[in-house]
């Protein structure tokens, strides 16, 4: 009881900064946090300080309710009869604390989600951007890359074009496509990448860059949806990124099938 | 995760006319010698304006 109490306190005091701090680092459902365990007490150490001195704040303009920190300390001190008397004080003013952090914890999931939708529409972790140093996810990579999270809002790209050298049997392929979506490992490493539209062709069969005519005669077109490949398995990895530009305006009846030719 | 791909590329992969000029950029471009060479371009009709729009593809450079 005297070393648990303590450490239960503990843990409920930094719950809502450990809320905050995992809720900012996802993306997509995916967490980017890719931190050593310490950085991350830290961190959170940092937001519940931040959270709670708001919360007090806000709860003594509301409520005119005063923080009791003598409580606090009674609790996580090793008196077992001063832990007893404060329990019982608690236990008098258990719907105000349990108002105080069930609301905390709330405001700090929530609002954690806003912060970090905040700066994805903004794009205040882009790189370059004034404030990147605070939020970018600095060990997420591949996020950057494959998401065009690092594109200037006028300038962001349609798509992603990616060309791969896989060995199968000894010979080197090279498969393109359009990338689909992308998978991280727990270490923020690159998994597997799901690509559509995918063409393959052996390395060997590469043209001069003089040769005229249809090149997509050199290809032979993968059917289906999706096309998984592992990023263990790739030799090399291209990435592109393609914009659609608008090169003519046609009203629909003035439209040139012959115009279709590349 | 989602990868970048914006909803004028989807609308551009939902054709299949588009897709395979698509499919001859991406050909087109992997091969040795210059790749920016004239590219295919892509016909997209956009819906519900009586239109039809031409676009190409064009490669944008990484962001510094």
């Amino acid at each position: 009881m005297s070393i648990a109490l303590p450490a239960l306190v503990v843990f409920i005091v930094l719950f809502p900064g450990i809320v905050v701090r995992s809720r900012i680092k996802l993306v997509e459902q995916a967490s980017l946090d890719y931190s050593p365990f310490g950085q991350i007490i830290a961190e959170a150490v940092v937001w519940s300080a931040i959270l709670h001195t708001v919360w007090i704040a806000l709860m003594h303009v509301v409520t005119t309710r005063v923080f009791r920190p003598d409580l606090v300390l009674k609790l996580l001190g090793t008196d077992t009869t001063s832990q007893t008397r404060a329990l019982d004080q608690v236990a008098a003013r258990a719907y105000p604390v349990l108002l105080y952090f069930g609301s905390l914890t709330v405001a700090a999931y929530l609002g954690a989600y806003a912060f970090r939708r905040v700066v994805k529409a903004y794009r205040l972790d882009r790189l370059g951007s004034r404030f990147d140093w605070v939020f970018r996810f600095t060990k997420a990579p591949w996020y950057y890359l494959l998401s065009g999270a690092d594109f200037d809002v006028d300038h962001v790209p349609d798509f992603i074009a990616v060309s791969a050298i896989v060995n199968i049997g000894g010979q080197p392929i090279l498969f393109t496509g359009i990338l689909g979506d992308f998978f991280l490992d727990k270490d923020g490493n690159l998994d597997r990448v799901v690509l559509k539209e995918v063409m393959r062709r052996p390395l060997s069969k590469d043209k001069d860059g003089e040769a005229e005519g249809p090149q997509l005669e050199r290809f032979y077109p993968i059917e289906g949806d999706y096309f998984v490949l592992r990023y263990s398995e790739a030799i090399t990895l291209n990435i592109e990124y393609i914009k659609l530009e608008i090169s003519e305006h046609h009203a629909a009846n003035d439209f040139d099938e012959g115009a279709l030719a590349p | 995760m989602k990868a970048l791909m914006s909803p004028l590329a989807k609308q551009v992969l939902a054709d299949p006319q588009a897709r395979e000029q698509v499919r001859a950029f991406l050909a087109h471009k992997s091969r040795l010698g210059d790749p920016t060479g004239a590219a295919p371009r892509v016909v997209v009709e956009v819906p519900c304006e009586g239109t039809k729009t031409k676009y190409k593809l064009v490669v944008v450079p990484k962001a510094a």
